[in-house]
């Protein structure tokens, strides 16, 4: 070993250091020590990791507490006892960009989207093989606990499902206050902060406290969308959040979408190609349960390289 | 050919048969009502509600004579069984509903409509088995077991189709969230299916309320308040639907009043029930 590695090792070993004071410093304004574990990407990223259980990556993701989760996945392939969901996929899931997955009902689309969260513990007859690799560590594994996968890769859903019996307040912070976050300060900074980000503040402000289910069709899922971000996931999913919209609220997800890239890695289920085209840096194209091409948006819908892709885009089947 | 003449009389018809099928649903309730109204309301008076019955002669003779430790009995029983069906329902409810995916879950879902079907009158020879025999005494207790055997099959049934009257959605939405699933149950599931959990339990208590056969052999019935207030729990006690009966067969025609004034008791009791439930359950949110 010479002396440049040594020191490399031992500034990093400083740094993680002085992250770990410095937020620990932070923590009498900022937030309480639960707080902390729902906020991976501030700085004091060890806190999520060691809790998700990742033991080996605990250590590594000190030195880089900045970086935002990296995920892909390995051959994966989801049975519905003998039918097959989906077959052996292994994308990339670029970080921090957008990644639209597009192809006609049926495909798997939303069977791979609810793979990426393991959305699929629920239903008996699902059985998920292969990885998803989350920071290289598979969210599989026996010793991951589902729960805090799910805070760290959130998800909307077609429908807005806001919880009927709460408030609008309650359903923006429930991801905190359900897991035992009582402090009112914090609560209000993270409700306003998650509704700002789904620009939805300035309509509700005045009114956090009555029903969520008196709001609007896209009101409300733009209220699904701030609870998803108010536990500040590293990638969120949305499976076709703007298929029961109308143009105008649509359009504010899509303008939406595009702020929270640059926080948030993105994936999107859309049966609309121009809202494809407009939203995603990346497209992956789905047929009969199999992967038919993935590459740059821009270049997919100029350029595909396949043609099934080429007739579905340009809307000759599906 | 069917015309718009003929359709439109169709569907006036149709509306017709539904409104005499209402009526049909409601007038033997009404008479019921009617009927043990006018038949016991002479029966009631202050003596009623405060003394106790003891023997034949006390009506005969026209010395004071009530009902008072039926109602406490009536009351302590079937709380004690509501005590104690309710959280095993609830909980039956939940695993039908939520955990579809369990082993367990068909079993269960079989047992538990063999035990809704099942005569009345076995719970009570159940509870006899299970409580009076090691006792050595017919009890308030034994009868509340018995009751609560009654009250659980409805519970847990009602409980699961009240949950799944919740949007699968709901759930998926807060697991997205990161919440652990038994507390996405407790505070978004539950809190939506408030209303019909609380239907339930009272279809369930207000059936188990009226059944005389499980408390046969088990509270067994007594004609006079006990020493101490233990003897509602751990001694024969006496309950309305059993004392409606004992006094029906009664051959003193004084009796036959109070039996009609037990049942205008029994009636207010369940209306009492419904009432408070449906102002208890008063929707927090206008939809």
């Amino acid at each position: 070993m010479d002396y440049k590695s040594i020191k490399k090792f031992t500034m990093k070993i400083l740094n993680s250091l002085k992250t770990l004071t410095t937020g620990n410093k932070k923590l009498p304004q900022t937030a309480s020590g639960l707080a902390l574990a729902t906020h991976p990407q501030s700085g004091t990223d060890a806190a999520s990791h060691i809790e998700i259980g990742a033991g080996s990556n605990a250590h590594s993701s000190v030195g880089s507490a900045a970086k935002p989760a990296r995920m892909e996945t390995r051959g994966l392939t989801v049975m519905y006892g003998k039918a097959t969901g989906v077959h052996n996929i292994s994308i990339p899931i670029h970080t921090r960009k957008v990644t639209a997955l597009i192809g006609p009902s049926g495909c798997g689309k939303t069977t791979f989207l609810r793979a990426l969260n393991r959305m699929h513990d629920l239903t008996r007859i699902a059985r998920v093989t292969g990885e998803v690799l989350l920071d290289g560590k598979n969210i599989y594994d026996s010793d991951i606990n589902p729960v805090l996968i799910r805070r760290r890769i959130g998800m909307v859903f077609q429908k807005p499902t806001p919880f009927p019996t709460m408030s609008i307040f309650d359903n923006v912070v429930a991801g905190l206050k359900l897991v035992g976050i009582r402090n009112r300060s914090i609560l209000n900074e993270a409700c306003e902060k998650a509704l700002r980000q789904a620009a939805l503040f300035d309509e509700v402000k005045d009114r956090l406290g009555d029903a969520a289910v008196s709001l609007s069709g896209g009101q409300q899922q733009r209220l699904s969308i701030a609870r998803a971000l108010a536990v500040e996931p590293e990638v969120l999913l949305m499976d076709e959040p703007t298929s029961s919209l109308d143009p105008q609220a649509t359009n504010r997800i899509e303008e939406l979408i595009h702020s929270l890239k640059k926080e948030v890695t993105i994936v999107i289920i859309t049966h609309n190609m121009q809202q494809a085209a407009r939203v995603s840096d990346y497209t992956a194209f789905f047929y009969m349960g199999k992967l038919v091409e993935m590459g740059k948006t821009k270049s997919l819908f100029t350029n595909p390289r396949q043609k099934k892709t080429e007739e579905y885009i340009t809307g000759r089947f599906g | 050919m069917k015309n718009l003449r003929y359709r439109q009389y169709r569907d006036r018809l149709m509306e017709m048969l539904l409104v005499a099928a209402t009526i049909i649903v409601l007038v033997p309730l009404l008479i019921i009502i009617v009927h043990v109204v006018v038949n016991g309301f002479s029966a009631l008076n202050w003596e009623f509600f405060t003394e106790e019955l003891g023997s034949p002669s006390r009506a005969l003779q026209e010395r004071p004579t009530g009902l008072v430790h039926t109602i406490i009995g009536t009351v302590v029983v079937d709380f004690l069984a509501l005590a104690i069906a309710v959280p095993v329902g609830i909980g039956a409810g939940i695993m039908l509903s939520e955990y579809p995916e369990h082993m367990l879950n068909p079993t269960l879902r079989v047992m538990n409509d063999t035990l809704n079907g099942m005569p009345a009158i076995l719970k009570g020879l159940f509870a006899f088995v299970l409580i009076v025999k090691p006792m050595g005494t017919f009890s308030g207790i034994s009868g509340a077991v018995a009751l609560a055997f009654v009250m659980l099959p409805i519970i847990a049934r009602t409980t699961e189709s009240a949950l799944l009257s919740i949007p699968w959605t709901i759930r998926e939405a807060g697991l997205a969230i990161g919440l652990p699933r038994w507390r996405v149950v407790l505070s978004t599931v539950i809190p939506a299916a408030k209303t019909g959990l609380v239907t339930g339990i009272l279809i369930a208590f207000a059936r188990a309320a009226g059944e005389a056969a499980p408390l046969l052999f088990t509270s067994f019935g007594n004609n006079y308040l006990p020493n101490h207030w233990s003897g509602f729990i751990l001694e024969p006690v006496d309950t309305l639907p059993q004392r409606l009966y004992s006094l029906a067969i009664s051959p003193y025609a004084e009796w036959h009043a109070m039996g009609w004034a037990a049942a205008i008791l029994l009636l207010g009791f369940v209306i009492l029930c419904f009432t408070a439930a449906r102002l208890a359950t008063r929707k927090r949110f206008k939809t």
